[in-house]
């Protein structure tokens, strides 16, 4: 008897999986690590954007 | 693991694989549930476990994984394939289906009229379920174990009412 093979491959996998050994992500070294359980995530603004502390000066001149 | 273990009853080695649960190229704009991992929707095979993992290597940075987990687009285009041919006395052949996931699954009741379907076919099955984080969402597709209650009956019923014909989960 022959036994042919179908595969689906979950994508949705995410990023936090990166670290698993179960996982096929775990040895793609081109995938980021972003570790989005993190509550200490990073803060700073994108590129362009005003910071925080700019914003707050830019109100403070303004009162 | 698994993989390599079956693929040494696939006589010919090519393996169509299909994914679930990404953004593709060019616009990035809608998640597919169902997508070629070569690229070939007509030609999605692979060959033997090391195809599978090259391929999966190659494309993997040209896409951008994201949600929902829609299974039953893949479930049901294998299940399209298989139907189309049922096996006879001269002709024996079996159909394994190997379903890699984190355990989610978004579309419950279209996977459970997929999984009525397919047992109709000379088809089984198999999830892998991966990622430790997870362990709890894994109790997500126990819906799927179709074991049979006092009276010999399996208990998969989909939104029809349509009852599976045997356990192939």
């Amino acid at each position: 008897m022959n036994l042919s093979l179908f595969l689906a491959v979950d994508f949705s996998l995410g990023n936090k999986h990166y670290k698993n050994p179960y996982s096929l992500h775990y040895i793609n070294d081109k995938v980021p690590y972003i570790d989005t359980d993190s509550d200490d995530g990073d803060m700073s603004p994108s590129p362009g954007s005003m910071s925080k502390m700019k914003m707050a000066k830019k109100k403070l001149s303004w009162a | 693991m698994t993989m390599s273990i079956l693929e040494q009853y696939d006589k010919d080695g090519h393996i169509p694989v299909l994914g679930f649960g990404a953004k593709l190229p060019p616009f990035f704009n809608v998640g597919s549930a169902c997508f070629s991992m070569n690229g070939n929707i007509f030609e999605p095979d692979c060959y033997r476990t090391k195809g599978i993992l090259k391929t999966y290597y190659d494309k993997l940075p040209d896409i951008s994984m994201h949600g929902p987990a829609a299974h039953a687009p893949c479930i049901k285009h294998f299940v399209d394939l298989i139907s189309q041919k049922d096996p006879t006395q001269d002709d024996q052949f079996y159909n394994i289906l190997v379903i890699i996931t984190r355990g989610a699954i978004s579309d419950g009741d279209k996977v459970l009229e997929q999984v009525v379907r397919a047992t109709n076919h000379a088809m089984s099955i198999i999830i892998v379920a991966v990622g430790k984080e997870n362990a709890g969402k894994f109790e997500t597709l126990e819906f799927l174990d179709g074991e049979a209650d006092e009276e010999g009956n399996i208990k998969i019923i989909d939104k029809h009412g349509n009852r599976a014909k045997r356990d192939i989960v």
